[in-house]
């Protein structure tokens, strides 16, 4: 690994410090209703994620509890991937059926065979156990799923077609975002 | 003269004296050298340098000529000649060290993190989760002790999650062992395990047990049976010969049957029952199959495959386009066999297609190291898969020394071969392809006899192997005819050199060439002008200790007309896993060198005909570790 040049990584410390402050003070808030207040919860929550906006928007367009914490917010974002992931899967399906390139439909094939478990077993599995506090398992789950997320991926990265547009792209950053906030249920 | 024992071994239940077995997989060979054999010690290490320096004078320049047959003595042998076989035996324990011990230790074979374990239990497909268990000794690296039931799970076969003991030793009926036994999945998605308990007097009987929390996808609880056991060695049966019962397949009647391997007398038989709950069972009469002079029957397994599809087949599937395969371990010799033919449902009959090649006399799933293998359904993915045991080959007190014994083969699929009819395929399942990293492609390089050429492909105990050979057309016609009958096992190995063969490539071989593992294939033009081709690994100049196993292991291997010769191989540290067009020929090896280790492990392709020149095309994958480890749901991942 190339040495990371002095400014670059006493800025990093910076960042590192700030947020350090930051997130024990926003955790230490009690549980704030949404769009109440400044620092409301979906904010907090999407800035510690790698896809801000991603997750902001979901978060801001379901309907929630009245009292939203965590947990809830997590299995809101476990359920939109796999309402997301089912909607790509019968897209593949869809696009399988349709083509006549051999090859084509072997990718396709293989990214049915990934999304399968993931719309099966995976994801219901993960939104299980955030609801039992099962934050481990959950974890396991969400790192299964980007596993498979990403083998689909793979097939298509670097080929001149891209079948499945945005769609694959989508429910990965999707899974990367439920991924940080599992670990922030983790951290307790 | 007794044999000193390693303080290392005092706490298991090892002999008192040691004789190193030639044959099997363990050689139990413990002695420490004795202070006076220091000397002898010293004089070989000289006379090992000496054919050191004598073999690096032959190699130089890119391609290297193998030196000629009358220096291929084994290396033991040529220096210590004067040294009687007796003597020879009390060098035993090769010094090994903890950086050769450690570096044994696969990276992507399944293992649990140490001791002992032995036959693939129960594995099933079941919400999502691939489940494993294995036979496993708790308390050290040897069989023995009380033998109890590991757990590990899986999303794809490959990177596993140890979970913990599924089932321990602590009912009566299996206080002495809770031995090797089979899932059912009923249609409605009930997980059923029968398995055999070795009594708190030996008695080998049959138990149920079921998950604790079906909703569980982890099925880490289990229950036994309150009632157990579920059925005792029937009249004329021993005591100790009633175990391993297979997984349950409906019968046109709307049953549930089983079939549990024993013997009577030299007779290997295979035992009938039928249940409905699984609780109550009536044996049914006759037997499923016999073949007489196999002795006792272990982990027998019985399923069907399609003769039309590439797909497995459930194991109740019966009908047209659908044949069967009995599969049994034979005690006596320690091999897995298999035999394909029809199963007649009414008669309660199995009819192998070629009785001279019936169960136990015929074809192997593995001709290495492979034994109480066991397959299953995977309803995901719609395929039979096979689990074999590759226990260790070389001795006792290294096992105990390094803390563990035996490693799992990477998961099979097994099909039936359409092109034959006469053989299964087996094939490492797809998963494993995830774990390659970069790799070497080499084209069309020619191969002339008597030569060894080096890839440069990096670090060489991680790979995944895919290589396509042939033989210029001119030696194979030119090439005399001749009725010999080439059998791997009795032959010179890679050092023995015929017109058309051995050639191939060494594996786990060292810069000079001190240890390497020839996987090759062995051409005969046969008397009527047909080639007949075999396919060996070479376990005898694996290493340059003496106390590992050093067989040649390996078979006759169909190839068709127009195919190449064409092999795949999986290297992982001590295991070698080889597989001949298409996994028609398998053979799964251990080898324990002392030089061709870490970065000094290198890759050749050779060539020890004496006639025909060979040209091979290969792909060459780094393979990444799998990172097996156990389940930890309090810590992030």
């Amino acid at each position: 690994m190339r040495r990371i040049p002095n400014l670059v990584s006493s800025f990093a410390l910076h960042i590192i410090l700030l947020a350090s402050t930051c997130i024990p003070f926003t955790l230490s808030q009690p549980s704030v209703p949404w769009k109440e207040g400044n620092g409301d919860l979906a904010d907090q929550i999407c800035k510690k994620t790698p896809f801000y906006d991603l997750c902001s928007s979901i978060l801001h367009s379901n309907p929630l509890s009245p009292k939203p914490d965590l947990k809830g917010v997590a299995l809101l974002m476990v359920n939109n991937i796999l309402a997301n992931a089912s909607d790509t899967l019968s897209y593949i399906e869809g696009l399988i059926k349709s083509t006549s390139d051999r090859e084509l439909e072997q990718a396709l094939a293989f990214c049915a065979e990934s999304y399968i478990p993931l719309v099966k077993y995976i994801l219901p599995q993960a939104a299980d156990a955030i609801s039992q506090g099962r934050f481990g398992f959950a974890s396991y789950c969400i790192s299964d799923a980007l596993k498979e997320i990403n083998s689909c991926n793979k097939k298509f990265s670097g080929a001149s077609q891209a079948p499945l547009g945005d769609r694959n792209d989508i429910v990965q950053k999707l899974v990367d975002v439920a991924s940080a906030i599992i670990k922030l249920l983790l951290k307790g | 003269m007794v044999i000193p024992i390693p303080s290392s071994a005092s706490d298991s239940e090892l002999p008192c004296s040691y004789i190193p077995v030639a044959d099997g997989p363990h050689s139990h060979s413990g002695a420490e050298p004795r202070p006076r054999l220091k000397k002898g010690v010293f004089v070989i290490s000289c006379g090992l340098l000496l054919l050191f320096l004598s073999l690096f004078a032959f190699f130089n320049g890119q391609t290297q000529t193998l030196p000629n047959v009358s220096t291929w003595q084994p290396l033991s042998r040529g220096v210590s000649s004067g040294v009687s076989e007796k003597s020879t035996s009390l060098l035993n324990a090769y010094p090994w060290n903890n950086t050769m011990l450690s570096w044994q230790r696969t990276a992507y074979h399944f293992q649990p993190q140490n001791n002992w374990m032995n036959d693939p239990n129960g594995p099933l497909y079941y919400r999502g989760w691939y489940h494993f268990f294995y036979q496993y000794n708790p308390k050290g690296a040897v069989w023995g002790d009380v033998i109890v039931w590991g757990h590990a799970v899986s999303r794809d076969l490959i990177h596993w999650l140890h979970l913990p003991l599924a089932m321990v030793a602590d009912q009566w009926y299996d206080k002495n062992g809770v031995w090797t036994g089979s899932a059912t999945i009923l249609p409605d998605g009930q997980v059923i395990m029968l398995y055999t308990g070795s009594t708190n007097e030996s008695v080998q009987v049959q138990n149920l047990a079921y998950p604790a929390d079906p909703s569980d996808p982890l099925l880490v609880d289990w229950i036994k049976y309150p009632s157990n056991p579920v059925l005792f060695p029937p009249p004329g049966i021993g005591a100790k010969d009633f175990r391993d019962p297979t997984t349950a397949w409906l019968t046109s009647q709307g049953k549930w049957r089983i079939t549990i391997g024993s013997k009577l007398n030299k007779t290997g038989i295979a035992l009938v029952y039928d249940t409905i709950d699984f609780k109550t069972y009536e044996r049914v009469e006759g037997l499923l199959h016999a073949v007489p002079g196999t002795g006792m029957w272990e982990c027998v397994d019985f399923f069907p495959v399609s003769n039309k599809s590439e797909s497995g087949l459930d194991t109740s599937i019966n009908g047209e386009n659908v044949k069967h395969v009995v599969k049994v371990s034979l005690d006596d010799d320690r091999h897995d066999y298999y035999a394909l033919g029809s199963y007649d449902e009414k008669n309660v009959k199995f009819t192998p297609d070629d009785s001279k090649n019936d169960v136990g006399i015929g074809l192997r799933y593995d001709y290495g190291i492979f034994y109480a293998s066991k397959t299953f359904y995977d309803q995901s993915k719609g395929r039979r898969v096979l689990w074999g045991w590759i226990g260790e080959s070389d001795s006792e007190y290294a096992d105990v020394a390094k803390g563990w014994a035996s490693v799992q083969g990477i998961p099979r699929t097994v099909t039936l071969d359409q092109k034959t009819g006469s053989n299964l395929l087996q094939w490492p399942v797809a998963e494993v392809e995830s774990l390659r990293l970069r790799s070497d492609e080499f084209e069309n390089l020619t191969v002339k006899p008597g030569s060894a050429v080096p890839l440069e492909i990096g670090t060489a105990a991680q790979l995944d192997i895919v290589a396509e050979f042939e033989i210029d057309k001119e030696a194979l016609e030119k090439t005399v005819e001749s009725n010999m009958e080439y059998k791997c096992s009795t032959s010179g190995g890679a050092a023995e050199r015929g017109a058309l063969g051995p050639f191939g490539l060494l594996v786990l071989a060292d810069d000079d060439l001190s240890e390497y593992t020839p996987t090759y294939f062995y051409v005969v033009k046969g008397s009527d002008g047909h080639l007949k081709t075999f396919f060996c690994s070479d376990q005898s100049r694996s290493s340059l200790a003496n106390d590992v196993g050093k067989k040649i292991f390996g078979s006759f291997v169909p190839v068709l007309k127009d195919e190449k010769l064409s092999v795949r191989i999986l290297v992982d540290h001590s295991i070698v896993e080889s597989f001949a067009q298409g996994g028609r020929t398998c053979v799964t090896s251990r080898v324990y060198p002392t030089r061709a280790i870490y970065g000094a492990a290198r890759l050749f392709l050779f060539n020890n005909a004496t006639e025909g020149t060979v040209t091979a095309s290969l792909k060459v994958w780094q393979m990444n570790s799998a990172f097996i480890r156990p389940y930890h749901p309090d810590q992030r991942n």
